[in-house]
């Protein structure tokens, strides 16, 4: 898993690549306290996220919390279908703004 | 023989009748002349009487009629005595003035003479008649003398002139016709010749009889072409039968021909007579030759039809038997010698022949003999080494065909501790030098295998025991490695040999591997071994370079993209691959192989079963994704079919690492990963407290808002989600998860409500 982070004038993309699982999910967590205070929105673009497990799915759950509680939003965009389907399942398609 | 006779007939009837044409024309030609002669002397005696009437008439011109009468005697007389021939006279005083009707004849009858005279000239008239019709100085036509001697006659006739040149009487003189026929009775040239008068006409006289032979006949003569043309002519009649030859003579002064008639077969009868002893003497004469020349032949010849049969036991293979005695024949008695020389050559060389024959043979056997050595020292063409645990075995096809009776090639693999060790090898050059050096790399292979050395290690040890004394500079490329059976690692190493090609999941392409020199050139060169996952599924198909250079009739070689793509085409058992490599190249280079061809091909198992132990910690979800993976692959799965067992596989694992409470330490969890025909099974085994999570899990509503959301629960629930059915079961202190995915053609049914 690899995580780069891009701060642009409006929004901040996180651009996630590779597994996002049991074994990388406290990895991106790490990245994640680094980015500090949330003070725009976000994008998370997940073009080249291959999989993602229950694991990832907290992780991302917890940065939507503090992004809405920063008053900000967080999208998501190009999603894999393995990887969309794990949210349909879930019901995380319904919390996620996804493009 | 038949045929000659025949010809010699034939041919001596040709001649025959060329001889009988000849001999007729011959026999005209003599008659004409004959005739000619004949008819010469008749004119020139006719003549003779005509000179002396003529004479006598001009000897009485101007003489009156009395003086003739008075001295009529006297003329007459002088007349009969002008020449012997004339056989009557007579003197006729005819005047149409009476100066003397008289008459006058003498005759000589018997040798004397006979006269008589007067005036009465009554019983004359017919030959005054006659005189006057026929006219002067001129013959008449033969009439019979009916006074006198009834004879046939003709009369010359000249005319009696007094001083006044009045025609007062005329003379005649007669001969007799028989005169002429003496004559032409001596114009007989062949035996049965018969001698007419004819008249001008062609027709007989009058006075020949009624029966007269070939009276009506000779009339034929007119049918000749040249008869009134030319005074003397021939033709052939027939007549009762028989062919004549008929030649005739004009006698111009008194209108008559002289004919000659002649049998044909009088002339033609000496020919005949001696034609039959002739032709009976040439032909003995001729069969006594044949019979001799043949005698004479077959003495002759009888030396070379001896030698012929000699020769022909020769050619049948007895160089013992005698050859015949030539002395007295030069040529034949060379021949001889030169067949004597030939035949103890000809005994020589089969000697020699016979000799190398039964070398060639021994040869052939120590050959033979050698080359099922050889065959015997490799392993089975077609092998198994069993599998860790029962798992499916490792299959094994090669083949080793040597160019000549013996090769320089080598394949060989065997298993030791779980391990199994494999090489393949080409020895520089073909025959028995090659052979020789094989069996000692196979035996170096043996021991260095048996001292478990690593193949780079193996190479150099085959290496440094090649450089050693190596005089004849002899080399060799091989690869050889090692498959550790259990965790499917394959260790490699080179030496300068041909690529191998490594196939799985249906493509087939290069393995890259470190250079290397080949063995035996140089020593103290290090080998670089390659270590590499050798997954279950993939076949590693190996060879010499007789299969990749193998040339068909243009020259063209196989190469090794042909190599590459046949092995892809070829399915996935070994055997079949090394088969059907064979039958291409058989195809591909239909002469003489030219090369020793060898090929080895392995292949790793499909396993329906694999698993894995697993510590309590996150980081072993690595090892276990890449076994996942491994499987995945060996088994044909979709991407989706991978990842919904790789996200099932990690919550269930994940959720026993992260909730288990006092395990010892080194305890470990069992992860089982198995596929039948319709299914995949994962089984999780954990020696931690009894706890059945489709039981006690959080539950999740994934209708709630972000806000009423808990963090948590959710991985059993993906694994209900994803998976058809779920187990639990607690035995022996360990809780046994059993998930099972339908799952069919390595993808996983659309149907993915949760079952549990």
């Amino acid at each position: 898993m690899k995580t780069e982070i891009t701060k642009g004038d409006n929004e901040i993309t996180i651009k996630i690549s590779g597994r996002l699982d049991t074994v990388t999910a406290a990895e991106f967590d790490k990245e994640r306290a680094a980015l500090g205070q949330i003070d725009k929105d976000l994008l998370v673009d997940c073009t080249d996220m291959e999989y993602i497990s229950s694991a990832g799915l907290r992780s991302l759950i917890i940065l939507l919390k503090e992004t809405k509680g920063a008053g900000h939003t967080l999208r998501m965009c190009s999603l894999k279908p393995s990887v969309r389907q794990v949210f349909d399942m879930t019901g995380f398609s319904t919390l996620f703004n996804i493009d | 023989m038949l045929t000659c006779v025949g010809i010699f007939v034939a041919l001596a009837l040709i001649l025959d009748f060329y001889a009988g044409r000849t001999e007729v024309r011959q026999a005209k030609r003599i008659s004409g002349l004959l005739q000619t002669e004949m008819v010469s002397n008749l004119d020139s005696r006719l003549y003779a009487v005509e000179q002396v009437v003529k004479r006598t008439g001009l000897e009485l011109k101007n003489c009156d009629a009395k003086f003739i009468e008075v001295h009529g005697n006297g003329i007459m007389r002088s007349i009969l005595e002008g020449d012997s021939i004339i056989e009557g006279c007579a003197v006729v005083l005819d005047s149409t003035h009476d100066a003397g009707r008289w008459i006058g004849y003498m005759r000589h009858i018997d040798d004397s003479t006979t006269y008589a005279a007067s005036p009465d000239l009554t019983p004359w008239h017919n030959l005054i008649a006659r005189v006057r019709s026929h006219g002067m100085d001129r013959w008449s036509k033969p009439y019979i003398d009916k006074i006198e001697s009834k004879g046939l006659k003709v009369t010359f006739t000249s005319s009696l002139i007094d001083s006044r040149g009045d025609t007062i009487g005329f003379i005649t003189a007669a001969i007799a016709l028989s005169t002429l026929d003496e004559e032409a009775s001596r114009l007989i040239p062949y035996g049965h010749t018969s001698t007419f008068i004819l008249a001008d006409d062609g027709t007989m006289l009058d006075f020949w009889p009624e029966n007269t032979p070939l009276r009506a006949d000779i009339k034929q003569i007119k049918e000749s072409p040249d008869f009134g043309k030319y005074p003397v002519a021939s033709k052939e009649i027939t007549a009762g039968g028989e062919q004549y030859i008929c030649s005739y003579t004009s006698i111009k002064g008194l209108n008559l021909k002289v004919c000659t008639v002649t049998p044909i077969s009088s002339i033609r009868h000496v020919t005949t007579r001696i034609k039959f002893p002739i032709l009976l003497i040439i032909t003995l004469g001729f069969l006594i030759l044949v019979c001799v020349l043949r005698a004479i032949m077959s003495r002759h010849l009888k030396p070379l039809a001896s030698l012929t049969k000699a020769a022909n036991k020769i050619g049948e293979g007895d160089f013992e038997v005698e050859l015949p005695d030539m002395t007295g024949y030069t040529d034949l008695r060379q021949l001889c010698d030169a067949m004597a020389h030939m035949t103890k050559s000809l005994r020589q060389y089969i000697i020699r022949t016979t000799e190398a024959a039964r070398l060639r043979e021994r040869m052939a056997s120590e050959l033979d003999i050698a080359r099922s050595i050889q065959q015997s020292m490799l392993p089975q063409p077609a092998g198994e080494i069993a599998g860790a645990d029962g798992r499916p075995a490792i299959t094994i096809g090669a083949m080793q065909e040597s160019a000549l009776e013996v090769g320089g090639d080598l394949y060989d693999y065997l298993e030791l501790d779980g391990s199994l060790y494999f090489i393949i090898a080409d020895v520089s050059g073909k025959g028995i030098p090659a052979a020789m050096m094989m069996t000692y790399i196979k035996s170096l292979f043996h021991f260095a295998a048996q001292q478990k050395l690593q193949p780079g290690e193996i190479v150099s040890t085959l290496n440094e025991n090649m450089c050693e004394n190596n005089i004849n500079n002899m080399f060799a490329t091989l690869l050889a490695g090692r498959i550790d059976i259990a965790d499917s690692r394959m260790v490699i190493a080179n030496a300068g040999h041909t690529p191998a090609v490594v196939a799985a999941g249906g493509m087939a392409r290069l393995l890259n591997l470190p250079p290397g020199l080949p063995v035996g050139i140089m020593p103290e060169v290090t080998y670089t071994q390659k270590e590499c996952v050798f997954e279950p599924g993939t076949t590693l198909f190996m060879y010499t370079d007789g299969l990749s250079e193998a040339e068909d009739s243009a020259g063209r070689q196989f190469g090794i993209d042909r190599v590459v793509a046949s092995v892809n085409a070829a399915g996935d058992d070994p055997s079949t691959i090394v088969s059907t490599l064979s039958e291409e190249i058989n195809k591909f280079s239909v002469s003489h192989q030219a090369d020793d061809i060898t090929m080895l091909c392995i292949k790793a198992p499909i396993q329906n079963s694999v698993s894995l132990s697993l510590g309590y910690d996150v980081r072993e979800i690595l090892r276990m994704n890449v076994l996942i993976e491994s499987f995945a692959k060996s088994h044909h799965w979709t991407d989706d079919a991978l990842n919904n067992v790789t996200l099932i596989a990690e919550e269930v694992v994940s959720n026993v690492i992260n909730h288990s409470v006092d395990v010892p330490a080194e305890s470990e969890i069992r992860f089982e990963l198995c596929q039948t025909a319709d299914e995949v099974r994962l089984i999780v085994i954990d020696p931690g407290h009894r706890f059945n999570p489709l039981e006690n899990r959080p539950e999740v509503d994934i209708t709630l808002s972000l806000e009423e959301r808990r963090v948590g629960g959710l991985g059993i629930f993906l694994v209900c989600s994803l998976a058809d059915a779920c187990e639990y079961e607690y035995k022996d202190g360990h809780n046994h998860l059993i998930i099972r995915i339908k799952m069919s053609g390595g993808d996983i049914s659309q149907d993915a409500t949760p079952k549990c």
